[in-house]
């Protein structure tokens, strides 16, 4: 990917339950199959996707940060937070247990991430729910209005998605994106401190929106 | 009569021998699945196939079987077929049959070159399955029919290696009667030094200790003893030791069915992540409980030394949660206390933080692992994490290359699963270290206490007493910025701790 152009690096954090589909929601986004060829030790960044955001005119890497299998290693996770621009809190639309721990994914998230974190909930595997589920398909335990009403309380923006048929996936991280931008714009990370926020020249100490897109170099 | 007459009256002689004999010849030598029932990549690697052209591999019939091909097979099959379908599958093995329209003597020859060597792999198969792959909770259903399968086909061929499996087969049964077959899963397991320390006793290094440390220990005096007290490199061999003693139990299954759903609970998974979060809540108890500066920045220096030990010793699992604890943000705000961190520990703090750093895809940290030999206490987190994106980011199956309708097993998916799989065994080997049982004894002490002891909450509210907060805090120096970073953002967060995002 060496050569393509970015105007921010925006890191990301995938928070929730095991099981939930995070790292299935991260595959589809990025359109990558891992380990399907490279050696998972050749130190390839994975988890990055260049986005462009047309009414902003801003293309946008995001780095994404998966939890994934570390669940259990709680305060080891909670250091994946630091930093961190937009967090999607993920649940899974068929387990009621998983959208009520999203309440303590959340408390983590508060407590350790910076406190201008966007946080977009996720109601993923919504495609189980559908008619054409086959034999696989499961009773929706967790209602979207249920869900909304939550994320609206809690300030978070939100949407129901499917990793396996795609649906929504990458509309997901592009609102959260959005959202970042905007904060942006209104000076909410003006500064050098909030590490979730590059411009593709580090060093520059003014965020500007009116950085020029220049070649970013991609790891 | 010539011999255009015998053409007429067709009485020409059958076929010469010589060419009859190259068709069973070839047999022999040919697999039996269609071609389109396997998929190689450019290497040559069998990276797709039916499962009955896996188990062809796996009980060939012109030559041994691959180990390290059988490694993986056992070690995964479980992932994309049931006990019960492997069973009927090597039966369909078993029940090979010639081709049809042989003569006699081609049967002949096809049992002796083909028939007979594929079933004495089976039987060795089924033998290698019970005696090295077996796991009760999940393969016991299928312990009848591999018992009928032995008396009615294998005992008639091989009298004495089955023997061997019925043997094994009623210890699996009386084993799961008798309630034991979590136990017998473990003396399975309990093989684990794969490759026993080859040193004799008087090499372990000798440990560091003071006398009155070791009195005060023994007289279970653990309020008297401060952390300080230990030497960091005995610390860390100590804790290396625990670490190694649960890393060591951990299985295959636990690291490859990893959250999945429905899967059962890992506990020796679990055992060394609560020991990690346990010395996490340590170390961050141990500095705040200090009152005084000085003391507590003692404590910092003293838990750096301790975590660059470890990473000496080639555990990189305690440095990791010590981390954890010294970046959390109720440690990482003690301006005064960091300030007076000598240069030296700031240095190592940073090493073990490009250590611990996951740019590219941990690159540092993998590096220096693939270098490593055994013994070792890897980062077991990152081996569930690779699991996890294998088994999401490669499908099952593929297509056929040569009749795309076709599905095959990815068996590629399964082969990098176990290749995770076998690169968390490579270093489940013993240390050469002694565990001292005092030390061990107030170790697990402190650390059952830090278990069942401060909230993060409590935490915080403990930071804030020992370093009120200060308003306008202007990080001095550029090294210590991100500590600031940190700070700032913890307290805009108590001030907007209801607020969302």
């Amino acid at each position: 990917m060496a050569g393509v152009a970015w105007h921010y690096v925006l890191k990301f954090i995938i928070t929730g339950d095991s099981a939930v589909g995070k790292s299935s929601l991260l595959v589809r986004l990025t359109d990558q199959r891992f380990l399907a060829n490279p050696d998972p030790t050749l130190g390839v960044e994975f988890g990055s996707k260049l986005i462009t955001i047309p009414e902003e005119n801003k293309v946008v890497k995001l780095q994404c940060w998966d939890t994934a299998g570390t669940e259990s290693f709680r305060s080891i996770t909670r250091s994946y937070y630091r930093g961190a621009a937009g967090c999607l809190l993920v649940y899974d639309v068929t387990s009621r247990q998983s959208f009520v721990n999203a309440r303590s994914w959340l408390a983590d998230v508060r407590e350790h991430a910076d406190p201008h974190l966007t946080c977009i909930l996720v109601g993923n595997k919504i495609d189980l729910c559908t008619d054409d589920a086959g034999p696989g398909r499961r009773t929706r335990e967790v209602p979207s209005e249920e869900a909304e009403q939550w994320a609206q309380e809690e300030g978070l923006l939100f949407v129901e998605a499917s990793a396996r048929s795609g649906e929504n996936v990458e509309a997901a991280f592009e609102r959260a994106t959005r959202d970042i931008l905007d904060k942006i714009r209104r000076g909410v990370f003006d500064d050098d401190r909030s590490p979730g926020v590059k411009l593709l020249k580090p060093s520059n100490p003014n965020l500007s929106l009116e950085a020029d897109a220049r070649q970013g170099r991609c790891c | 009569m010539s011999f255009e007459e015998k053409l007429v009256n067709g009485d020409l002689p059958p076929v010469p021998e010589e060419v009859h004999r190259t068709i069973p010849v070839a047999w022999t030598l040919s697999h039996d699945h269609a071609a389109d029932d396997v998929a190689y990549n450019s290497d040559g690697q069998l990276v797709g196939a039916t499962l009955s052209a896996l188990v062809e591999r796996m009980t060939p019939h012109d030559s041994l079987v691959e180990p390290a091909f059988a490694a993986v097979f056992f070690l995964t099959f479980r992932l994309f077929v049931s006990p019960a379908q492997l069973v009927d599958a090597i039966i369909a093995r078993y029940n090979l049959s010639p081709p049809p329209d042989l003569s006699e003597a081609d049967v002949y020859i096809w049992k002796q070159r083909k028939g007979l060597p594929v079933r004495l792999r089976v039987s060795n198969f089924v033998k290698a399955w019970l005696e090295t792959y077996w796991r009760p909770s999940l393969d016991n259903v299928v312990l009848d029919a591999l018992l009928d399968f032995t008396r009615d086909a294998l005992a008639t061929m091989f009298p004495s290696p089955s023997q061997r499996i019925l043997e094994l087969i009623s210890q699996w049964r009386s084993a799961s009667e008798s309630g034991l077959s979590l136990r017998s899963e473990r003396v399975r397991d309990a093989g684990v030094p794969l490759n026993p320390p080859a040193v004799s006793p008087s090499e372990v290094p000798r440990p560091v200790m003071t006398k009155n440390l070791l009195n005060a220990l023994r007289s279970k005096n653990f309020g008297s003893v401060s952390v300080t007290d230990f030497d960091s490199l005995e610390l860390a061999r100590q804790l290396t030791t625990m670490e190694c003693h649960l890393y060591c139990a951990i299985k295959a299954e636990e690291i490859l069915e990893t959250g999945q759903e429905g899967a059962l609970s890992p506990v020796n998974v679990k055992a060394v992540s609560s020991l990690s979060t346990a010395i996490t809540g340590f170390v961050a108890e141990s500095i705040l409980n200090e009152l005084d500066t000085k003391k507590r920045t003692a404590l910092v220096k003293f838990f750096i030394k301790v975590a660059d030990r470890c990473a000496t010793l080639n555990n990189f699992s305690t440095p990791r949660s010590i981390l954890a604890a010294l970046d959390s943000s109720t440690i990482a705000r003690l301006h005064q206390t960091w300030a007076g961190l000598p240069q030296k520990n700031k240095l190592q703090l940073e090493s073990l933080r490009k250590l611990a750093d996951h740019a590219r895809n941990y690159h540092e940290y993998r590096s220096r692992l693939r270098n490593t030999a055994p013994p070792a206490v890897p980062f077991l987190g990152l081996y569930l994490t690779d699991v996890t994106f294998c088994r999401e980011g490669n499908p099952s199956y593929r297509a056929s290359p040569k009749s795309p309708d076709k599905k095959l097993i990815n068996f590629n998916k399964y082969h990098k699963l176990a290749r995770i799989v076998q690169d968390m065994q490579r270093f489940q080997v013993p240390y050469n270290l002694k565990a001292i049982p005092e030390v061990q004894e107030f170790l697990k002490d402190a650390l059952e206490k830090s278990r069942h002891r401060g909230d993060l909450q409590d935490l915080y509210r403990r930071s804030l007493l020992v370093e009120p907060k200060q308003p306008a805090d202007v990080p001095p120096t550029s090294d210590v910025r991100q500590l600031f970073n940190w700070t700032n953002r913890s307290h805009s967060h108590a001030s907007t701790s209801t607020s969302a995002s």
